[in-house]
Parts: structure tokens; sequence; C-alpha cells
């Protein structure tokens, strides 16, 4: 229920619109939500091993490479 | 039973596919291929699970990773992911050092070899795909498959995204390491990962992007670690842990845009689980373009994560219990982490007669340490083409 209402509160909000035209400088690297994928495969396998906490990022299985 | 279950599953899992690591839409029959080298090194000297005593868990790793992604059409990409690992670890190499449960040569040097393989479409509101994975160590094997869907609506300033991982693993555990001459590995056993994220993200403003995201990640069978061992007494046994662990994770994440160069990344998750782990972890990334024709930028990070202790954790036990384990990575601490990263897009180059474009050349170093005794550090360098 919690989640529906989160949910449901996230669309009312997306009613306030960046218009396209606008949208230029959310285009650049530095405004992407990771800039760097491919390096930050690396870095999220290795927080997964060295902390207790896994979520909100791709690393949860697959083995280590570590020990 | 298993071999056919397998194959049914790889089967299955070709009719979906990973999303790419890639984040931009290339053009219709353009190709990126990018190699990040990864260099790492971790100390530590408080490893309460390590099977002589000594506590040192130092490790060497060295991982090239190798990334590719080819636009079919307007709407599709193919992509591919292949990693190897060499690496030491003291921990692994001690344990079998004394037990001789190896049955040959003791542990020492190891690798990994992983990949993935995966398709995405993006057509309108639309973006979906999937992929499968397979993952192979001397103690561990891996077969994935994963599938993502996310709709965008009120003109793309809204995305709501849907993903789940399926790991279907092997692992190989010592088992009854005291004596040492008793000791065995026991190969083959069960593990199964099943991850689920909801995402959610919005354009706040034309400098603000605000994303919220959920995570359960269900892990079952043996959930032990190959080299970790308790002492009960004065005498070392296996780690036991419950065939459950059940994981939860709630995170945001807020970009910012400070100036026309400058960005602001902030990011928080709370983290739960059934074995009474609890974390929060913060992050904060500055980003600044040092040329902004092309782009190219420079990454400061720092990064604090505290956790509790898991239930079943303990340095040293006094009497057998059904589930105990000392593995540090489980216990309570508090870690800072730090790091830089530059991005160069050097431009278009002719190297042996072929033409690359948006060459791009990427240095970072990072830098980590646990209170509870842990400490690593490692650099990352890449190079990414496009033809």
């Amino acid at each position: 229920m919690k989640l529906f209402v989160l949910l449901n509160m996230l669309f009312i909000i997306s009613c306030a619109n960046v218009k396209q035209i606008d949208r230029g400088y959310l285009s650049k690297k530095i405004m992407q939500l990771d800039p760097h994928p491919e390096e930050s495969v690396f870095r999220e396998e290795v927080r997964s091993f060295r902390e207790g906490a896994v979520g909100g990022s791709s690393a949860v299985g697959g083995g280590c490479g570590c020990n | 039973m298993d071999v056919i279950k397998k194959i049914l599953y790889i089967t299955s899992a070709f009719l979906y596919c990973v999303k790419g690591v890639f984040a931009e839409t290339l053009e219709a029959g353009k190709s990126k291929f990018k190699t990040v080298f990864n260099f790492y090194h971790q100390n530590s000297n408080d490893g309460a699970q390590v099977y002589d005593n000594s506590g040192r868990e130092e490790a060497n790793v060295v991982e090239p990773m190798f990334f590719f992604q080819h636009q079919v059409d307007e709407y599709t990409n193919v992509n591919a992911q292949f990693v190897l690992d060499f690496w030491t670890a003291a921990s692994d190499t001690k344990l079998d050092a004394q037990t001789g449960a190896s049955g040959g040569e003791g542990i020492k040097g190891q690798n990994r070899v992983s990949g993935k393989l995966g398709v995405q479409r993006e057509k309108g509101d639309w973006s979906y795909g999937g992929g499968i994975g397979y993952s192979s160590e001397y103690d561990y094997r891996s077969l994935s498959g994963s599938f993502n869907v996310a709709k965008s609506f009120a003109q793309k300033n809204f995305t709501l995204g849907f993903g789940i991982q399926y790991y279907m693993d092997e692992v190989d555990l010592f088992t009854d390491l005291t004596p040492p001459a008793d000791a065995n590995i026991t190969t083959g056993l069960d593990r199964t990962i099943l991850a689920t994220s909801l995402t959610a993200t919005q354009l706040l403003t034309t400098r603000d992007i605000i994303q919220f995201g959920i995570n359960y990640v269900k892990a079952s069978d043996y959930l032990e670690s190959t080299a970790s061992s308790v002492l009960i007494s004065g005498i070392r046994e296996a780690e036991q842990l419950p065939d459950s662990r059940d994981r939860y994770a709630l995170s945001t994440k807020w970009v910012h845009g400070i100036s026309d160069i400058s960005s602001l990344h902030t990011s928080y998750r709370y983290y739960f689980d059934d074995w009474e782990v609890k974390a929060h972890t913060v992050k904060l990334a500055f980003y600044l373009e040092v040329n902004e024709e092309d782009e190219d930028y420079v990454e400061l990070f720092v990064r604090g994560h505290k956790q509790d202790k898991a239930e079943y954790f303990a340095k040293s036990f006094s009497a057998t219990r059904e589930f105990m384990t000392s593995d540090s990575d489980l216990d309570e601490f508090i870690s800072g982490e730090v790091g830089v990263y530059y991005s160069n897009n050097v431009g278009d180059k002719n190297w042996f007669g072929f033409n690359f474009e948006n060459v791009e050349w990427g240095n970072g170093i990072v830098m980590f340490n646990r209170d509870n005794g842990m400490r690593y550090s490692y650099i990352q360098t890449s190079l990414g083409v496009q033809f």
C-alpha cells in the first residue's frame, strides 16, 4: 500500500514537465545517473563482497573473483 | 536432471537478455568497444575467519573487462561483456595449504572467466531487454539470466523500471576442517539468487534528476564462503549459515547541476536483511567538466558505509551453534571510501588502418578503509572506441 502511494506521488510529480527542447544540459555526461557504467561494474562488485549489504546496484551474484 | 534443467534454463533465458552497461544509444550500424583494466590490492590482519589464526586477508586481483555493443537498427542493440580475473588470496591459500583438501598442489594463483550476452530494445516510451551470463572459478560456477523493462510517462519526464536477475550457481566448500588431515572439498553445492529491482526516475527541473529504487534479493541453499572458518574453543571448523537470506534495499539518488560545467550526485541507501544486518550508505560525487567541447571531466567522490553485524557473527565461539560465522564482511563496521576519476575524449583516431571515433581514455583510483581492519585500493584504466 505504501509502495502504491509512493508510486502515485511520483506519477503526480511527473506532471511537472521538462520540455524536450530544454533537456540539452541534462544530456551531458556529468548529468547522467552513472556517467561511466563500465567502471561501475567493478566498483559495485568489490563493494558487494566487502560489505554485508547489496542493492541499488547490479552486483548481487555470479561469483566473487576475490575471496 | 540438473543438466536438462540447465539447458532449459539457458534456452529460455535466450528469449530475454541483460540490460547492457552502455548507457548511450549509438547510430544504427555503429559499434562500441571498451576495455577496463582493474588492479586491486587488499590488506588486513583482522580476519577472524582465516584458518591459521593469522587474520591475514590480503588479496591481489588483476581484472581486465571487455564490453561490446552493436546497434543493429534504430531501436535494437546487442551487447556483450567478457571478464577475466587473476588473483591470489591468502585466506584460500592458507586453508588449503594446511589441510591439503584440494588433493593436489595447494591453491596459489586463481582465475575466473565470466561472460554476459544481451539484447536491448527501445522504442517509443518502452525499453526492454534481457540476457544470459556465465561465470567460472575454481570454487564457483554461475549461470544467470535477466530481464528488464521500463516505461516512460509524461514525455519521458518520468520513467518506471523493473528488473529481475536469476543466478543458478554452484559452490565448492571445505568441510571437516579439524583435524586437517580429514578436511575435504565438497563440490557442486547449489546456491540460487533471485534479485529484483523497481526504480522510478523523474526529471525535476532542467538541472535536477531524482531516482528512487527498491531492491529485493533472495539468496538460497549453500550461502557459506569457501575460505571462511570459525574458531570453537580453539578448534577450527567450517562456518555454518542458514540456507536462506532475504535482503532489502531502499535507495535514492539526486543529480543536481551546479553550474554549466559541474554537477553533484548525492545518493543514500538503507539496507536490511533477515540476518539482522542493517546498513546506511551515503555517497557524494562531484563532477567537473575540464573541457566543455569534448566533455572531458573529473569525478571526485566520498562514500560512507555503516553496518550492524549479522546475528550469527562472532570472532570466536565457546560452543557449537547451529549457525556461526566469523567473516569480517559480516561484522559491525564503519567504512570510508574516496576516489578520483578522469575521463578524456581524445577525438577520432586512425590506428592500424582502422578509423575509430570518440576515443575515450579513463583513469581512476579508489581507496577504502574499514574500521575492523580491512583496507583496499585499486586503479582503473579504460579505453573506449566507436566504429
